[in-house]
């Protein structure tokens, strides 16, 4: 059984901000390393094995946009979660284009842990179904919701 | 398609017609890298041959052939419903012009061009050289009568999609300004109108190979009507639905496949069995105009097969168009399959405020495509609401006839001129019938037309016609070259107008006896027009040499 739970990478200019999430998710995650905007985060990446990335999108200095098209320049494909304030669709938009997992709403961050969870998870490959099978199955989940 | 490269593909069992297609490019246009391949099977299962070929020009050979197939029919419009082989020109032989007639449902999926098979096979290869190759190629030299002028109207080839109680849908390749649809349907004896008003038009084209759709009221007689054919009761529209369900079928729920690849042409052939209706659309996206027909076919799933930019960002434009679109509706919330996709389905979502979208990035893949369109079908069954029916791709029922003013300007048996102020897109195809039945397929003029105030001046070529037939024109031609008409009449009326002149001149002259070359010419003509009914072919290789 995998007992990895995977490194987080939080990237975010508050500093409220950083240490509470840091507090909320010690429990998910094996290391916690925080950034205060994406140049930092990047440099983190450099040195440390990072699974997941928690990340605000309005940041001075290199927001989340701009990190995440540095990131995928790599060819890295690691998860990245997004702050969004209200009335951030249009940003929303930009950055799925570069391969976005997941968004969470400041500043009542619903289903926090659960999002972070699977991030981390998808970070590692631990994929317990395969790929097709997936699909599917989220596929009827999506049909029965709908309903 | 590149134009260069020339490869026919005859489907059928003639081997001197195909030989002879070979003769005429090795050797007559001096182009021996021109490929012929020639495929003496069942017309059927078009697109495997299709897709192992690539051909620019395809000519089926129909005169054994006594049925065409749905299948067939569907097969021809997905090919013709893929951006890249839309140009790709469909040639139909006939063995006579009764049969071709019978299989003129083909006309609106994509058959532009037709030949009745006799002795002058050069002209179909001259005339499919001309649309598919090289538009500078000058036709042979006929006997041209011009400055006809005259107001003639025409018949447009247009299609019947679908009916409910109280519209109906057509398909066509004609634009009107005005609010009402003028034509005719041919689905049953009391519905004989002449003009729909418009409820609705749409710049495309969904169902079969033409340019625009009409939503169109069916004009109801009301307690103030007079008792004209313009109007239908609506009882005996009603009794008539009713007694004729089993004509027709439900339309069917729809799902949408939008991907550049070539190889969605082969899914969704694969996938046609399935319950819903496949509608492939072989580009990035859609535009907003374009997304107004999932007012009609109300797609229930759509599938992308996305695409990276050079800077490997996913473009998800054709996917933020259509959710743009279906914002402004009510009634429509269709799943949204989105392969080579980088974001997860969550991230999605929440980014386009839409929850129902499936994200997944692999390629796009035929079995999961099936398996999720088979997965939704039987979670949700279609239940007939629809109060739509439609006709099978091969019922004559479902042909329709767009009504167009022209004002001819020029004939020969080869091709005609006219004015005429709808704009008509290129390859569309008209039925004259006068002085014969013809068709006639409108293409780049060879030279410089001038336009009017009529009008745009279009050139089209005349198809479809038998030998005889061929005779009649040449005739008619000859006859209006030195006799200008007054009207657009055929063959029968010319001979009486004719026989009415020379009864004339002998009773305002009644001592002098008709010439003996005016006596001469109507003998000829009534000569040439009993011809037609003759069932013996005449080979006159020396007249037709020029060709």
């Amino acid at each position: 059984m995998n007992t990895k739970k995977g490194n987080l990478l939080i990237v975010d200019d508050e500093t409220v901000i950083l240490s509470r999430v840091s507090i909320l998710l010690e429990d998910i995650a094996d290391e916690i390393f925080t950034a205060n905007n994406g140049q930092e985060g990047l440099e983190i990446l450099k040195n440390k094995e990072v699974h997941c990335i928690l990340c605000d999108i309005n940041m001075p200095i290199m927001n989340g946009i701009e990190m995440i098209k540095e990131v995928r320049k790599t060819n890295s494909e690691i998860p990245f979660i997004f702050y969004t304030g209200h009335g951030n669709q249009s940003l929303m938009m930009e950055v799925v284009k570069y391969g976005a997992f997941d968004f969470l709403n400041k500043p009542a961050l619903d289903n926090l842990e659960e999002v972070v969870q699977k991030g981390l998870k998808a970070g590692i490959g631990d994929n317990t179904l395969n790929g097709d099978s997936d699909f599917e199955s989220e596929y009827k989940k999506l049909l029965d919701s709908i309903e | 398609m590149d134009r260069t490269r020339k490869i026919i593909l005859y489907i059928g069992p003639d081997e001197n017609y195909s030989n002879n297609i070979e003769i005429f490019y090795h050797e007559r246009m001096r182009q021996p890298q021109t490929r012929v391949i020639k495929l003496n099977e069942p017309i059927d299962d078009i697109i495997p041959y299709f897709l192992d070929n690539l051909p620019n020009l395809v000519f089926i050979d129909f005169s054994l052939t006594e049925t065409i197939s749905n299948h067939f029919h569907e097969d021809l419009l997905l090919i013709k419903g893929h951006e890249i082989f839309r140009p790709v020109l469909f040639v139909g032989l006939y063995r006579s012009k009764e049969q071709l007639k019978s299989f003129s449902s083909l006309i609106s999926c994509g058959f532009i061009y037709h030949y009745v098979k006799g002795t002058e096979d050069v002209i179909s290869f001259l005339d499919s050289y001309y649309i598919c190759f090289d538009q500078t190629t000058p036709f042979p030299k006929y006997a041209r009568a011009r400055d006809i002028n005259l107001n003639h109207h025409v018949s447009g080839f247009s299609s019947f999609v679908g009916i409910n109680e109280n519209e109906v849908i057509v398909e066509t390749d004609y634009e009107f300004e005005d609010d009402f649809w003028r034509g005719s349907l041919d689905l049953y004896q009391e519905f004989q109108s002449k003009s729909f008003e418009v409820i609705k038009k749409y710049d495309y084209s969904g169902h079969y190979n033409h340019v625009w759709t009409y939503r169109l009221k069916i004009p109801f007689r009301g307690p103030w009507d007079d008792e004209s054919d313009e109007f239908i009761n609506k009882d005996t529209h009603e009794t008539w639905m009713d007694f004729n369900k089993n004509d027709f079928f439900p339309q069917r729920p729809s799902v949408y496949l939008i991907d550049q690849n070539v190889l969605g042409l082969e899914s969704a052939k694969k996938l046609k069995n399935s319950i819903p209706e496949i509608h492939l659309i072989y580009k990035s996206g859609l535009d907003t105009e374009e997304c107004e027909q999932f007012e009609v076919t109300k797609p229930q799933i759509i599938i992308f097969g996305l695409t990276k930019d050079e800077d490997e960002k996913t473009d998800y434009g054709p996917v933020s168009q259509v959710i743009s679109y279906i914002r402004t509706t009510s009634s429509l919330r269709p799943i949204l399959v989105i392969f080579s996709s980088s974001s997860t389905s969550e991230a999605l979502g929440k980014a386009y405020n839409y929850n129902a979208i499936i994200s997944i990035p692999a390629p796009y893949d035929h079995n999961l495509t099936q398996n999720m369109i088979d997965t939704f079908f039987k979670k949700r069954p279609p239940k007939n609401e629809s109060s739509w029916m439609a006709l099978s791709h091969n019922d004559l029922k479902r042909i329709a006839w767009t009504k167009v003013e022209i004002f001819i300007t020029a004939l020969t048996e080869h091709e005609i001129t006219f004015f005429a102020d709808p704009n008509i897109p290129y390859y569309s195809l008209i039925r004259f019938n006068v002085p014969i039945t013809f068709y006639a397929t409108i293409i780049p003029p060879l030279s410089y037309l001038e336009p009017h105030r009529r009008g745009e001046h279009y050139m089209a070529i005349i198809n479809g016609v038998s030998d005889e037939d061929r005779r009649i024109l040449r005739t008619f031609v000859n006859y209006i070259i030195k006799t200008p008409l007054i009207e657009f009449i055929g063959p029968k009326d010319l001979l009486e107008r004719a026989r009415m002149e020379q009864r004339q001149k002998v009773l305002h002259n009644h001592n002098e006896e008709p010439s003996v070359t005016e006596e001469e010419k109507i003998e000829d003509l009534n000569h040439k027009l009993q011809e037609r009914h003759s069932v013996v072919r005449k080979v006159k290789k020396n007249k037709r040499s020029k060709l």
